[in-house]
């Protein structure tokens, strides 16, 4: 026989052989279909969650740049006034140009930084002080630190600001006033203000509260002092707007992160239901084969769906659209459950990797439905009450069925059975919430409020949950991380 | 094997496979099974002729339609379906094989030398279910390179590059299984033909 011939004639003969296959592999290959596709969706969503959080944490960064820097601005706008410890060595804050004089200005005690005031508010005042190029230096008892201490500072308080707004015209009691004021400012302990002010012309430098040893007041004028004086008092003005500002750009924070939790019950329409089931018999099961389980299904037999709990907790990105309005977006995990009355357990083979119950009503078996969500809505502030805000959310979610212990049901064995559904992977639902704010006005904002959620789609196409819109219902709890 | 059957029992209905494919492309259940139905038996019997036991070879096909439907977006419509479905099938039977341990210490191919071409001439009286029984008689190794070669149609370059083995070895192996195919036929023939003489 020619080698070829042989070949011929076994494929023509082997060609016909078929092989019928056992029932079950059928089920076991749409189980497993089902659980790899599931697999792949789960890091699907995952992945995209993931990239959904990123980039609401970068582009959150990124929009809340400017303010930072803008509030660095401030800072530099204000260089001349940062804000420090009282009790804080000034060679902290000051550049290294100064760090000697500072050296020295510490060396002083604080009834030398009294004594320093005083004479400095005489001398602004121009009684005894002459005008042009003078430096005053300090009584103190310390005689070596003298000569340093008069090196010129460029540093000045607020108290300065003070000493230099009175002309030289000013009446004692002004300048009294003006003591006792720089004086409430020296025993504060709280803060210091530190100002350093620079001009072409003149120059006025105080040391801070607790290290004035010197007042340099050069080349400056009476007139030029009230010019400056002016200057410098709106300077202070000037930075409780930047600081208000800064405040207001704080609240209008236009992005932000959330978390939200809800527990409730979840059950299916009542009228979907008796159109379920009010049916003799309807092929629920794939094209009707007898071996699909569910196929043949009959009203008699089946328990309807009862309610169970519910609960939904999830990670949420806002973004304010006004002052009244924000879109709201965000990844949650979803669990659901409704309740089947079914008979006792049947004992199945370890080949067999699904659960069997015989039809009755002994057992509540509770079927338990795990989806993925990414909910979007829209909130619109209603009204207030008192501090408490009332807002309504309104939205649409997205979710995908991840894991089931959900029951068919096989007409033709009457029994139910577990690990193969014919359950709609992807649900769209509707939302509906109301959410009071039950923070204060100066704290991140906490929510709570009643909840409806409606699926627009089909729990499935056939089979026990053919026709059923779960309905959710429930209390909402958000929490936001930052106002 | 009360489960075996012949193709010639019932009639060949021609398909348009392209809706079908294009609905299991959308995972819908309906064709999946259609597409299942439709398949199974003839790749069951593919299955069957790799392995040792039908439980193998409805594991390897459960295993093989799985991959069906999770690339069946892979397939393109210029080949046939059917031949797109059993390439998947063959290749699911050598992984069995050589992950199973009841499989994998005869996948060891040796390289022999080249089995003398016979003389035997026999007649194949038999049928598609007596030569699949008679090619599972044979060695793991020498009835999967039976199989690929003589009833897949794979050359001896492709099937060593599938196994891990050179195209000698192949040729080789290939040659010794036909060798003792050929025998086990011509035996079976002279048996019946004594039979045949004996009835007379």
């Amino acid at each position: 026989m020619q080698e070829n011939e042989f070949e011929k004639k076994l494929q023509q003969k082997l060609e016909m052989l078929q092989v019928q296959p056992a029932a079950e592999v059928w089920l076991k290959v749409k189980s497993q279909v089902a659980q790899k596709k599931k697999k792949r969706r789960f890091a699907f969503f995952f992945l995209l969650a993931f990239m959904l959080c990123a980039g609401g944490l970068v582009t959150n960064m990124l929009l809340n740049k400017p303010v930072n820097d803008s509030s660095a601005g401030n800072a530099k706008i204000a260089g001349d006034e940062m804000e420090i410890p009282a009790d804080k060595d000034l060679n902290e804050t000051k550049p290294a140009a100064n760090s000697e004089a500072n050296k020295e200005v510490q060396k002083a005690t604080a009834s030398e930084k009294k004594s320093a005031l005083a004479a400095a508010i005489e001398d602004a005042t121009g009684n005894t002080i002459p005008a042009n190029n003078k430096t005053i230096g300090l009584e103190t008892n310390n005689n070596k630190n003298s000569s340093a201490v008069r090196k010129p500072i460029k540093r000045n308080t607020k108290a300065q600001f003070k000493v230099a707004a009175i002309t030289p015209q000013v009446d004692e009691d002004e300048t009294e006033i003006a003591q006792s004021n720089y004086e409430k400012k020296a025993s504060s302990q709280a803060t210091t203000t530190v100002k350093t002010v620079e001009k072409e012309e003149g120059e006025v430098a105080v040391a801070d509260s607790e290290g004035i040893k010197e007042i340099t007041v050069t080349d400056l004028n009476a007139e030029e002092k009230t010019k400056q004086d002016l200057k410098k008092e709106s300077e202070p003005e000037k930075a409780a707007v930047i600081t208000e500002e800064n405040k207001k750009k704080s609240n209008d924070r236009k992005w932000g992160i959330g978390f939200s939790f809800a527990a409730g019950i979840n059950k299916v329409g009542s009228s979907s239901m008796s159109k379920s089931f009010s049916q003799e018999d309807y092929n629920g099961g794939v094209s009707g084969n007898p071996n699909t389980p569910t196929a043949g299904l009959n009203s008699s037999s089946v328990s309807p769906m009862q309610p169970g709990y519910a609960f939904a907790t999830g990670i949420q990105v806002y973004r304010k659209l006004g002052n009244s309005l924000k879109l709201t977006m965000g990844l949650q995990y979803n669990y659901s459950s409704l309740v089947s009355k079914t008979g006792k357990r049947l004992d199945t083979t370890a080949a067999v990797r699904f659960e069997m119950y015989q039809t009755g009503s002994s057992v509540n078996y509770t079927n338990r439905y795990h989806y993925l969500t990414i909910p979007v809505s829209l909130s619109a502030r209603l009204f207030s009450i008192g501090n408490r805000e009332i807002w309504m959310d309104a939205g649409a979610s997205l979710s995908q069925l991840v894991g089931t212990n959900a029951l068919s049901f096989n007409s033709a064995q009457e029994r139910y059975f577990t690990g193969v559904h014919d359950l709609n992977n992807t649900v769209l639902s509707l939302s509906a919430a109301l959410a009071i704010n039950l923070a204060n006005s100066n704290k991140p904002a906490f929510y709570i409020g009643p909840q409806v959620n409606y699926a627009l789609t089909s729990m499935a196409a056939g089979g026990l949950h053919q026709g059923m819109h779960p309905l959710f219902v429930g209390i909402r709890v958000q929490k936001n991380l930052w106002k | 094997m009360q489960r075996l059957s012949l193709n010639h029992c019932q009639p060949h209905i021609p398909m348009d496979y392209r809706q079908l494919v294009k609905d299991c492309i959308k995972e819908k259940p309906a064709a999946q099974e259609e597409l299942y139905r439709h398949f199974a038996p003839s790749m069951l019997g593919v299955c069957y002729r790799y392995t040792k036991s039908v439980e193998d070879a409805e594991d390897v096909l459960q295993e093989g339609f799985v991959k069906v439907f999770l690339h069946i977006k892979d397939y393109t419509a210029s080949g046939e379906l059917g031949a797109w479905i059993r390439r998947i099938m063959v290749n699911t039977a050598l992984n069995f094989l050589k992950k199973n341990k009841k499989y994998r210490t005869e996948m060891v191919f040796t390289e022999a030398p080249l089995h003398p071409v016979t003389d035997l001439n026999p007649q194949v009286n038999l049928d598609a279910k007596e030569l699949a029984e008679l090619i599972r008689q044979l060695p793991t190794g020498f009835q999967t390179i039976f199989n690929l070669y003589a009833i897949e149609g794979y050359t001896h370059v492709e099937i060593g590059q599938m196994l891990g083995i050179s195209e000698g070895t192949s040729k080789s192996q290939y040659a010794r299984s036909r060798y003792l195919l050929m025998e086990w036929l011509e035996n079976l023939s002279s048996t019946s033909k004594h039979k045949r003489y004996a009835g007379k």
